[in-house]
């Protein structure tokens, strides 16, 4: 038995010991996943929790031979989802059409602004102003380590699927660093006057 | 990890969640598995008890169904 399905043996077992590696080893994580996915640091917040509750409610019936991460990145991203879906939900119905997410280029969220450096910052801005599927692949692929069949796995499509969102996703990060570099550059008239 | 755009991703400073939220999270987490035991062994009880119950009742209807049988031809 590996280490992991020993871990999870334990966890099946309600052992709070389990419980704790687990959320040592991958709480941090997970936040970083759900903060950048959901750009909001009490909605991230709110979903963490909620992912570390279906683990304990979930942790008697899983399969021996689960692996947590992919697990847990898959109910953190599909708690997202549904967090969004009813928000566009609750939009429609009090007719509040603006856009669910502010427009990171125009004005900089408070993580950004916590971000030390122009390029983590500019970095930031960029990934905020993808499409979200864009940056959710980005950030299971760049930022948690995940390869790219768990990162499938926890998007629920095919490896070849991924790859080809991962390409487009990698693109459209790239434009958004090249325009929020021209942003950045002083106008023509500024420099000649 | 050899794409620059990934490894500039994989650069950035990590979300920071505030320790105490940290903590209320994973007290909350433990007092959930400390409540589970004791349900688990309702529901393994409850699993337990549906075979016999489901016996019992298949054999009254059984026993039921026999009777009318038998009082149907007289026997």
């Amino acid at each position: 038995m590996d280490q992991e399905s020993e871990l999870v043996e334990r966890l099946r077992n309600g052992e709070p010991a389990a419980f704790d590696a687990v959320y040592d080893a991958f709480n941090g994580r997970l936040f970083t996943f759900l903060r950048r996915l959901s750009r909001r640091g009490d909605v991230a917040e709110d979903l963490l929790e909620e992912t570390w509750l279906r683990l304990v409610k979930h942790a008697p019936r899983l399969d021996a031979n689960t692996r947590l991460g992919p697990w847990l990145f898959t109910v953190a991203r599909n708690l997202h989802v549904s967090y969004v879906r009813s928000r566009v939900l609750e939009d429609s119905v009090t007719g509040a059409l603006a856009p669910f997410w502010p427009s990171g280029a125009d004005r900089p969220s408070p993580f950004e602004a916590t971000a030390g450096r122009e390029l983590e910052r500019r970095i930031e801005r960029a990934l905020a102003s993808l499409p979200a599927a864009s940056r959710e692949v980005l950030l299971l692929i760049g930022v948690a380590g995940l390869d790219h069949s768990d990162a499938a796995d926890v998007c629920g499509i095919t490896p070849e699927a991924l790859r080809q969102r991962l390409h487009r996703a990698r693109t459209l990060l790239a434009r958004a660093l090249e325009a929020d570099t021209r942003a950045g550059e002083p106008a023509l008239g500024d420099t000649t006057s | 990890m050899t794409d620059p755009l990934l490894r500039l991703l994989r650069d950035l400073p990590p979300a920071t969640l505030d320790s105490s939220r940290a903590e209320r999270i994973r007290a909350r987490c433990h007092a959930a598995l400390a409540r589970r035991p004791h349900r688990d062994r309702i529901w393994d009880s409850a699993a337990d008890l549906w075979a016999p119950i489901a016996a019992g009742f298949g054999g009254i209807y059984l026993t039921a169904v026999l009777r009318e049988a038998l009082a149907a031809y007289g026997l």
